[in-house]
């Protein structure tokens, strides 16, 4: 998959930086001061600017090939936008992004969250095998990823957190209690062109589950809720024809990158 | 009709926040030195920058699924009016574009100018 490169430390930013979504509408004002707005969606887009700093002379090869590679502007790749949650309906468990063995159901929903909201949900598992919640996303198979969670359960129990990528990964296994908590597992697969988050629910078993995330970094940051997009761009492109690298010592470069992707739902 | 969402602390914007009230009138000068003056805009206008310099990704998260939800300037929505309390149920953004700025791990900056439609 061409995308935009993960740097070493395995996140796709550095702070700060910044993030903008664009939309177009057409508005013609009438003589009584009132206004008719019409929605243009081909304008809608998304744009991000990259400060790096300090970056290796290996980061700083890669980044320069890559935009080599990508002829600045021309060619457009799968960018992982670092500043939100890659799944999408993070908080709507039956929507079908959400792929959920037979076993396994959407019990109550608006429960009492860790944010003092209701927003949880509950996942009731009726088989007598581990079930799985799970969710693809097209996104580079080799890239680190962190899938996160916040859980709690009445009796005390151990979920298990995955990453798959093409083949199934290794699984980690979260003690869950009577209290939420936050349980992730990072991990980085092969070369694969779609990666699953997976969260199974052990035999018998209901637990209450928030704030969903996966992320194309090692560790969990804030949660960030998600509906009907998510955060995976597969028509971004840079926004400039000219890459500046300032060399502020060995093994140490800074640049700015800017990036603009349509709205994944236009045609390109 | 869908309200703009408050921060978790309630509030809807940080200090320093503004609200401008706004009228449109139109001023024709005569070469006798009179002036006939008449209102374009039947009513008050109200706008308001939400300056929100320190809020959680999160809450970020939830201001950005608000704005793309009604695509900029093409939806509208309820805003309560910070200073004042009363709610205006016929509001829009008063841009097609949010820049949210990613400071820290827990802090992000952004603004946002909210307009009343029914001016």
């Amino acid at each position: 998959m061409f995308a935009f490169p993960q740097l070493q430390t395995g996140s796709m930013a550095q702070l700060p930086s910044s993030r903008g979504s664009h939309f177009r509408t057409i508005s013609n004002s009438m003589g009584d001061g009132s206004s008719l707005k019409l929605e243009d969606f081909r304008g809608v887009h998304n744009s991000w600017t990259l400060r790096f700093r300090n970056l290796s002379d290996a980061e700083f090869t890669q980044l320069g090939d890559f935009f080599s590679a990508c002829e600045g502007q021309l060619r457009s790749f799968t960018f992982l936008d670092p500043f939100t949650n890659l799944l999408r309906w993070s908080e709507q468990l039956s929507e079908t992004v959400w792929h959920k063995d037979g076993g396994l159901s959407v019990g109550a929903t608006g429960l009492a969250d860790p944010e003092g909201t209701a927003r949880a949900s509950q996942l009731v598992n009726t088989a007598q095998v581990a079930q799985g919640l799970r969710q693809t996303i097209a996104a580079p198979g080799n890239y680190i990823y962190c899938f996160s969670a916040y859980v709690k359960a009445a009796q005390p129990c151990s979920i298990g957190l995955s990453i798959e990528t093409g083949q199934p990964n290794d699984r980690k296994l979260c003690a869950v209690s009577s209290e939420w908590s936050r349980v992730y597992f990072s991990a980085s697969g092969e070369e694969a062109d779609q990666v699953t988050g997976v969260l199974e629910v052990p035999a018998g078993t209901a637990i209450s589950v928030y704030g969903l995330q996966l992320e194309a970094q090692p560790n969990p940051s804030p949660y960030v809720l998600t509906l009907g997009k998510s955060g995976v761009f597969a028509h971004t492109r840079f926004a400039q024809d000219q890459l500046t690298f300032v060399a502020q010592g060995p093994d140490s470069h800074d640049c700015t990158v800017r990036l603009q992707s349509r709205d994944e739902d236009s045609n390109e | 009709m869908a309200a703009f969402p408050l921060l978790k602390t309630g509030a809807v914007s940080q200090y320093p926040s503004s609200k401008a009230l706004e009228f449109s009138t139109t001023v024709l000068r005569y070469v006798d030195g009179s002036e006939q003056r008449f209102r374009t805009r039947p009513a008050i206008g109200h706008r308001w920058l939400i300056d929100l310099r320190a809020v959680s990704p999160e809450e970020a998260g939830v201001i950005r699924a608000f704005v793309e939800a009604h695509r900029g300037r093409f939806g509208t929505f309820s805003f309560q009016d910070p200073w004042t309390g009363t709610v205006y149920d016929n509001c829009s953004f008063d841009g097609d574009s949010l820049e949210l700025n990613f400071q820290t791990d827990w802090r992000v900056a952004t603004e946002v100018v909210i307009r009343d439609n029914e001016a």
